[in-house]
């Protein structure tokens, strides 16, 4: 196994209590001692119910929150620790693409707009004419699966499909190396789902891409991944390669949610 | 890559949407008629008067207090000017008035609101405490203040109202900003690594602009209003520059005896108000952020 | 026996900007006691539609209905005048829907909201308080009942919380105590676990088979979740813009997809044995509803159609109450089962 791309190390995440009218309420623990590490080149499975605390991770390792304790690697970097330059770098690597499709694209910015915004952000590291990166807008939509002609096009003219491979192409425009994948097909349609992981199947063997993929749903996550963690209540609960995981879980958590989740199969198979 | 990339696309169908809805409302058309006729008489009142001499200043006192008639639709001033000409040259000053005091107060209350709720923490508890402290006077009374202060003339007047207006915009803004600065296109573009100013003038503001122009035109109406209760009580522009609450303060002295000095430029005000209010709720209808998605 | 529900060549049209779209175009549907339909399909096929339809709860303008029966014991809940229809909704029909935040009143205490609806449903039909001159007393007693029944722990104390104090499947659990406060003969549930974790899910669909076997009442599951289904169903039916392509027993359909657009439905759902990157997504899109295409709606996406699919195919048994619309079904398995 390569040297890991990402590594969470004891990472707590606590938000304080807050003083209330009716006296004080109990603080939150989102993520305790919380540890894992992603190879590259690997699809990484991150499972948890809703407030699990997968939510408060994925800030963190973005850095829109710092974490209570604990370090949250980049490449054997302290994400916590970079300045200003180096934190805009590193947004250039390390990209998310949302849960919901709708939410996540500025309704008033073109396809365009959209897509080649972190070519203009980070135009010091990647200066290009206005030309070069329109040209670069369409060579991504065609990547994932778009034609040229939407360029010019609000999200609001898109399925929810369509503005999935919209936000894909932008968080793949700066070139990144490590995807965060925050329920990337959860508000979709089954055969859209379809479309999208295989679309970033296909991406991942010609980009060479690191995942990591965060869902509820066992299923997708047992499609995609090659490794996965299970968390619960901010704490880790098993983490090992995916077919072991679901076919041999160790812990009674993990049992149970594979157990509670819904197969498509003819009852009695 | 070197292929041709196509842009020729068909316009979007974003805007015959939004005429279709406006269209569906029978009382926003009313509104727009309204507030067109409006906009109409504040470019050509002027030209347009029947007694244009008399809207420069000239007077004719043998006709005084002249019922309506066909020469005077709605009759004669104590000077014997025509009422009509009057108002419609009015027209210019109410609504250019107006339109001053909102676009004004809309950048103030833009600016401090978009800091406020951009900033958050000290800044948004300063900025808003002293835009709540402001809100707390009486506009019309702290308009009087200033415009005493400033002295008579029709851009204090303007002034002084803007100055009393922003904090409604101020308070909207701010809010529109909080609740934008949550939205998930704005985490990805933090995550992007855009600067604050890239978030906040490319991502939040663009989406707060719908409440923005939905309360700018809601409150024309009542900066109309506001710029003729000015001259109403004597402060705002002086005759003989024409002026529909100038007008209505000297009709006043007048009542009930020469009632119609008073008509017209009251309906003008009515209709001016009611045009633009009407045509607030039609865009709101329109800009509804529900219906664009 | 007859069916409790059956709803026939039901079409449905909406008035749009871009003119009349064709939403439902002759569903079909009939659903007995001691029955689960699932009804399944892509956003945007008409399933929800469907589901408001028999409550009658489709405003209008701008919803239309050119034609169809909705026959609900035998008689047409399209005809009943709105007070009667009113009374079905509250007593006969009961609905849950996706999100039990926006359907609880979030300033009323959970038991007063249960005491209403106990009293509304007992204004039609005493009997729901056992005929007791009572009411409220016999209507809180019959709240306390509900919430034990759907598994809220201490149901007693429960009635002075307020929603905000309850977990979203618990609140999901209240909404279920309310629709089956009035004894309904039908439950419609629109994605009730969508919302939900998988665990609380699972424990959401038990408590509604439960429900089916304790009180032979009829359900109607709207989802899109094909393993929902599987888990839960007796029964399938699968739309398709607009109508329903195939329809049958959950063995029969899951196991043995005779409607091209239920294999590709089905084959887009990652299942333990899939290889990555084996997964078979549809390509294409829905039709524009306002201009279908002719005939069969499925045609433009699907791999088998011919001349013959412009026009529109109907139901017909491929098994014995396994039922088909498609002119070229996959017939190899059906055999099978």
């Amino acid at each position: 196994m390569s040297e890991p791309i990402l590594e969470i190390r004891d990472v707590s995440k606590i938000y304080p209590a807050r003083a209330g009218l009716f006296g004080r309420g109990t603080e939150v623990r989102a993520l305790q001692n919380f540890s894992l590490a992603v190879s590259e080149g690997e699809s990484f499975g991150l499972v948890g119910e809703s407030g699990s605390g997968k939510t408060t991770l994925t800030r963190a390792i973005l850095r829109l929150e710092v974490p209570t304790a604990g370090q949250i690697l980049y490449r054997g970097e302290d994400v916590a620790r970079l300045g200003p330059k180096a934190l805009r770098a590193l947004r250039a690597r390390m990209q998310i693409v949302f849960q919901d499709p709708y939410a996540s694209l500025n309704p008033r910015m073109t396809v365009e707009q959209i897509v080649t915004e972190p070519l203009v952000i980070h135009s010091d590291l990647m200066p290009m004419s206005k030309t070069r990166r329109r040209e670069r807008a369409a060579e991504l939509l065609s990547l994932v699966g778009l034609g040229a002609r939407h360029l010019r096009r609000h999200p609001h003219e898109f399925s929810g499909g369509q503005r999935q491979r919209i936000g894909i192409a932008r968080a793949l425009a700066s070139g990144p190396d490590l995807l965060l994948l925050d329920e990337p097909t959860s508000a979709l349609d089954v055969s859209v789902q379809a479309q999208v992981l295989n679309l970033l199947i296909d991406l991942q063997n010609r980009l060479g891409l690191t995942y990591f993929f965060i869902s509820h749903d066992l299923a997708v996550v047992r499609y995609l991944c090659d490794r996965v963690a299970l968390i619960h209540r901010g704490k880790l609960v098993e983490t090992g390669p995916s077919e072991e995981i679901f076919e041999a879980p160790k812990t009674d958590y993990a049992r149970m949610l594979i157990a509670a989740a819904p197969e498509v199969r003819v009852r009695g198979d | 890559m070197t292929e041709v990339i196509d842009l020729d696309l068909p316009a979007s169908d974003g805007f015959a949407r939004a005429l279709h809805r406006f269209r569906q409302s029978k009382l926003s058309q009313v509104g727009a008629v309204l507030v067109l006729i409006v906009l109409f008489f504040a470019v050509f009142g002027r030209i347009l008067a029947p007694y244009p001499d008399q809207v420069a200043g000239a007077v004719d006192v043998a006709a005084k207090f002249q019922p309506p008639s066909a020469q005077h639709w709605f009759g004669t001033n104590e000077l014997g000017q025509d009422v009509l000409s009057l108002t419609m040259a009015g027209t210019t000053v109410s609504v250019l008035a107006g339109f001053g005091v909102v676009v004004i107060g809309t950048v103030l209350g833009t600016l401090v609101g978009a800091t406020a709720g951009f900033a958050g923490g000290w800044v948004d508890e300063v900025l808003m405490r002293f835009t709540d402290l402001i809100l707390t006077i009486p506009s019309l009374i702290l308009a009087m203040a200033i415009a005493a202060a400033l002295g008579p003339g029709f851009q204090n007047m303007v002034l002084a109202i803007s100055l009393s207006w922003w904090p409604g915009y101020a308070r909207l803004v701010r809010g529109e900003v909080l609740a934008a600065r949550e939205e998930v296109y704005v985490t990805a573009a933090r995550a992007l690594g855009a600067t604050p100013g890239r978030i906040l003038f490319l991502h939040i503001l663009p989406n707060c602009v719908s409440p923005i122009i939905v309360k700018m035109s809601l409150d024309m109406g009542f900066a109309i209003l506001t710029v003729a209760g000015l001259g109403f009580i004597g402060i705002g522009v002086r005759p003989p520059i024409p002026e529909w609450g100038t007008l209505l303060s000297t009709a006043r002295n007048y009542m009930p005896d020469n009632w119609w000095t008073a008509m017209a430029p009251g309906m003008a005000m009515f209709v001016a108000v009611f045009g633009f209010n009407l045509l607030g709720d039609g865009l709101r209808d329109i800009l509804d952020p529900k219906g664009r998605r | 026996m007859a069916a409790l529900l059956d709803i026939r060549d039901l079409h449905l049209t909406m008035t749009t900007f871009d003119g009349v779209a064709h939403v439902l175009n002759g569903v079909a549907l009939s659903v007995r006691r001691g029955e689960i339909w699932g009804l399944v399909g892509e956003s945007g096929c008409g399933k929800s539609l469907t589901g408001l339809s028999i409550s009658r709860l489709v405003p209008s303008p701008p919803a239309n209905y050119p034609a169809g029966e909705i026959l609900f014991e035998g008689e047409d809940v399209m005809q009943l005048p709105p007070r009667r229809m009113q009374a079905l909704r509250g007593k006969r029909i009961g609905m849950i829907f996706q999100d039990p935040t926006t359907n609880l009143n979030p300033t009323a205490r959970i038991g007063d909201q249960l005491i209403d609806v106990a009293l509304a449903a007992a204004g039609h039909d005493p009997s729901v308080l056992g005929n007791a001159p009572g009411g409220r007393r016999a209507a809180r007693a019959l709240a306390i009942t509900m919430l034990s029944r759907v598994g809220i722990p201490e149901p007693e104390a429960r009635l002075a919380s307020y929603p905000h104090e309850f977990s979203g499947g618990m609140r999901q659990r209240v909404l279920i105590a309310m629709a089956l406060i009035g004894r309904p003969d039908l439950l419609i549930a629109d994605e009730p676990t969508t919302a939900l974790d998988v665990s609380v899910q699972a424990q959401i669909l038990a408590l509604l088979k439960g429900t089916v076997a304790d009180h032979d009442i009829g359900v109607i599951l709207i989802t899109h979740n094909l393993g929902v289904v599987a888990e839960t169903c007796s029964h399938v039916a699968v739309m398709y813009a607009g109508n329903v392509v195939e329809r049958g027993p959950v063995a029969q359909v899951i196991g043995a997809p005779a409607h091209p657009y239920t294999r590709a439905l089905l084959a887009s759902v990652p299942r333990r044995e899939t290889k990555r990157g084996e997964l078979q997504g549809l390509p294409g899109a829905v039709p524009d509803l306002v201009r279908p295409p002719p005939g069969c709606r499925f045609a433009p996406r699907c791999p088998r159609a011919t001349a013959a699919c412009a026009t529109l195919p109907k139901l017909e048994a491929v098994l014995p109450l396994h039922e088909v619309a498609c002119y070229h079904p996959h017939l190899e398995e059906a055999a099978l089962v």
